[in-house]
């Protein structure tokens, strides 16, 4: 293997995301940058590989972008996100029975939310509901912990969430707006039973982190390929449709903030 | 809703999940790209959803303009290309028959693996798998009045179970009744060739030449009832069926070896269903009694029409193929080769069938038995070069291709 290959990590959520990575291992070649990947079977894995630079660039859920920018005080590389990864939102799903109109009203009742790793199933609005005043002493949390290590990336434990609230075994809970729409759009969602009643503040998803000691022209490279995937190219456009984007951008950090708070406040440990 | 540049849809209280998507996907795929589809809404929940939404479905999402409680969403479509692979204009059917149809939208010279099973005349989403079809070429996939004959094919369909008066059967005496038991076991073991061939090549035939797809359809259900009527006859007077000859073995493993649908067509179809047009003429002409008469009868009308098919898909592809007489008179050549050492039809059906002409076993009658079927070879070798002819063969190919068929038959 040429020392000049990439070694990306990601994690293998879902059987997809070989099809998703080797057709673009095989356009990074085509591009001149040749690339290999590493598929983890978690984000701990992935994080602890990439801080000991057995792979190059790790594509990383939020939580793992925050856990290395922290290892590597703020000064780990951000290569690019999807721009599905920007402005996410969690939402707060109630029952249309259970006279929740908004934040507030979920004191004393029962929030299902998803995997305790998850950023916008669980993390983040948690955080949020407590910036907008909700007491959560006062809320029975039962988390739904499946697919632990993948960070959410799987949108098992929100769908639990959603099955929770039809099933009547909660009155409300909390799940990102991915699922929310797709399922929407699915046809899995009843509207006569479940209804949104609030959006939180975005936040951003996804990054490709690097360590501030990989070499310049790897990191060149990479992101010189990663730009040149065009939607208008068809078959560019069944890798960008299976990962879920249009378009790469550039990386933006302000996007992590809130999740920086919230898990210094949940003492989250990185 | 128009494909103008700009649609306004009314979405009422709908939300994402309670029907709101059944007005606003066709608005947008009725839309030219870089269109705009405005949306008056009156629930507030879809301020959040449409932009999430547009963006899993790579629409933009504009604005939302607010006033007396409705909300009018702005969404530009997303860049997809609309990609029709096949444009035909609209109309509408008069007839309801396929002929019809496949007259408004014509065959295709060519049609692309990617469109997969997508019906002709569908638009097609870009960015398809291949499909592993090998007839995309019109050349190759079927005349265009393969129409016409799956029309009359679906027609004419019959029941073995309901339309051969069985309650008509009477015994038979037993060398007679033996006759009919062993021409009936060889014409089902022949008839599974015909069921099994052209089943090989159906899944190969391009979804867009879909009227020869549905026409072998048809030539399967055909074949299936022909077994099953042959086989019911065969049992029907107490008599086992026949015994099945090496030499129709052989010939019908050499007519399985066909390699492409065109070749087989022209083997099974043109030269051997042809000459089986005889024989059951022969047979019906020669029935001992009314059931045996009508299955054959029956069998005969489907089998004249995949003749007819045969005949037609041979004489599309030389005409517009040349090239490929050459190939389908090796193939003759081949299979005249492999069954170099055979030199009659089975002897258990040539005796089969001179009993059944001569109607009992008396010297006399077996005797003008056997001169009819002396005749009934002539008449076969006669009709196989006229439709050899008629597929586009010369005279001279004609007498020369009649000549190596297998004297099998089929």
């Amino acid at each position: 293997m040429a020392k000049d290959t990439i070694i990306l990590g990601a994690v293998a959520y879902l059987p997809k995301v070989v099809t998703i990575w080797e057709g673009i291992r095989d356009f990074f070649e085509a591009q001149g940058a040749p690339l290999d990947f590493v598929l983890f079977s978690n984000y701990e894995r992935q994080v602890e590989y990439l801080l000991e630079s057995k792979i190059d660039i790790a594509w990383n859920a939020p939580l793992a972008h925050v856990r290395i920018k922290h290892h590597t005080g703020g000064k780990s590389l951000s290569l690019g996100m999807r721009d599905s990864d920007r402005d996410f939102h969690s939402r707060l799903i109630v029952r249309k029975d259970s006279a929740i109109k908004n934040p507030k009203d979920i004191e004393g009742k029962t929030l299902a939310v998803g995997s305790r790793d998850s950023t916008q199933a669980k993390i983040l609005p948690l955080h949020f509901l407590k910036a907008e005043g909700v007491d959560l002493n006062k809320v029975n949390v039962v988390s739904f912990d499946v697919d632990l290590g993948k960070h959410g990336d799987t949108g098992m434990s929100e769908l639990d969430v959603l099955a929770a609230l039809h099933d009547g075994k909660a009155p409300a809970g909390t799940i990102g707006d991915l699922i929310w729409v797709t399922e929407q759009a699915a046809g899995h969602i009843d509207p006569n039973v479940v209804e949104c009643v609030w959006v939180t503040p975005g936040f951003d998803h996804c990054m490709f982190d690097a360590l501030p000691n990989l070499d310049p022209q790897k990191v060149e490279r990479f992101k010189k390929a990663l730009f040149a995937m065009k939607w208008e190219n068809a078959s560019h456009r069944r890798l960008l449709e299976l990962e879920g984007l249009k378009e790469w951008l550039p990386p933006r950090e302000e996007g992590y903030k809130s999740l920086k708070e919230a898990v210094s406040d949940q003492k989250i440990a990185l | 809703m128009t494909t103008a540049s700009s649609t306004a849809i009314t979405g009422g209280d709908l939300t994402l999940g309670s029907g709101l998507l059944a007005v606003l996907r066709p608005a947008l795929l009725l839309t030219e790209e870089g269109g705009v589809v405005s949306l008056a809404s009156t629930n507030s929940s879809n301020r959040f959803d449409l932009p999430r939404w547009c963006q899993v479905e790579h629409h933009h999402y504009l604005r939302c303009e607010s006033q007396n409680e409705v909300d009018t969403h702005f969404i530009q479509r997303g860049p997809f290309p609309r990609l029709r692979h096949y444009e035909v204009p609209s109309f509408e059917l008069t007839e309801f028959s396929l002929e019809e149809l496949t007259a408004r939208t014509p065959f295709p010279k060519t049609a692309q693996t990617t469109s997969a099973f997508a019906p002709r005349g569908a638009d097609l989403e870009e960015g398809r798998p291949n499909f592993p079809f090998s007839i995309h070429d019109h050349r190759f996939a079927g005349p265009p009045e393969v129409a016409r004959l799956y029309d009359q094919a679906t027609k004419n369909q019959w029941s073995s179970l309901h339309d051969i008066p069985w309650r008509k059967l009477k015994p038979l005496p037993r060398p007679l009744n033996l006759a009919v038991s062993q021409v009936m076991t060889f014409l089902a073991e022949n008839e599974f060739s015909a069921l099994y061939l052209p089943s090989r090549f159906v899944s190969t035939v391009h979804p867009y030449f879909m009227e020869t797809s549905l026409f072998l359809a048809t030539q399967l259900a055909d074949e299936a009832r022909h077994i099953d009527a042959f086989m019911k006859r065969a049992w029907a007077c107490g008599e086992k069926p026949g015994v099945s000859a090496v030499s129709t073995a052989d010939s019908l493993l050499s007519l399985l070896k066909s390699r492409d649908f065109l070749e087989a067509t022209f083997l099974l179809s043109v030269l051997g269903e042809g000459t089986f047009l005889d024989l059951l003429a022969f047979i019906e002409n020669h029935a001992p009694d009314d059931v045996t008469a009508e299955i054959v009868r029956r069998a005969r009308q489907d089998e004249s029409r995949h003749v007819h098919f045969g005949i037609a898909h041979v004489q599309h592809s030389l005409s517009t193929s040349p090239s490929v007489r050459t190939h389908l008179k090796a193939s003759v050549e081949r299979r005249a080769s492999d069954l170099a050492n055979m030199s009659g039809a089975p002897t258990m059906l040539q005796d089969a069938l001179v009993v059944l002409a001569a109607g009992d076993t008396s010297p006399k009658n077996l005797r003008r038995g056997h001169d009819k079927y002396r005749e009934l070879l002539d008449t076969m070798s006669t009709n196989r070069i006229k439709r050899l002819k008629s597929s586009g063969f010369s005279e001279e190919e004609a007498d020369y291709l009649s000549e190596l068929h297998t004297p099998n038959f089929m």
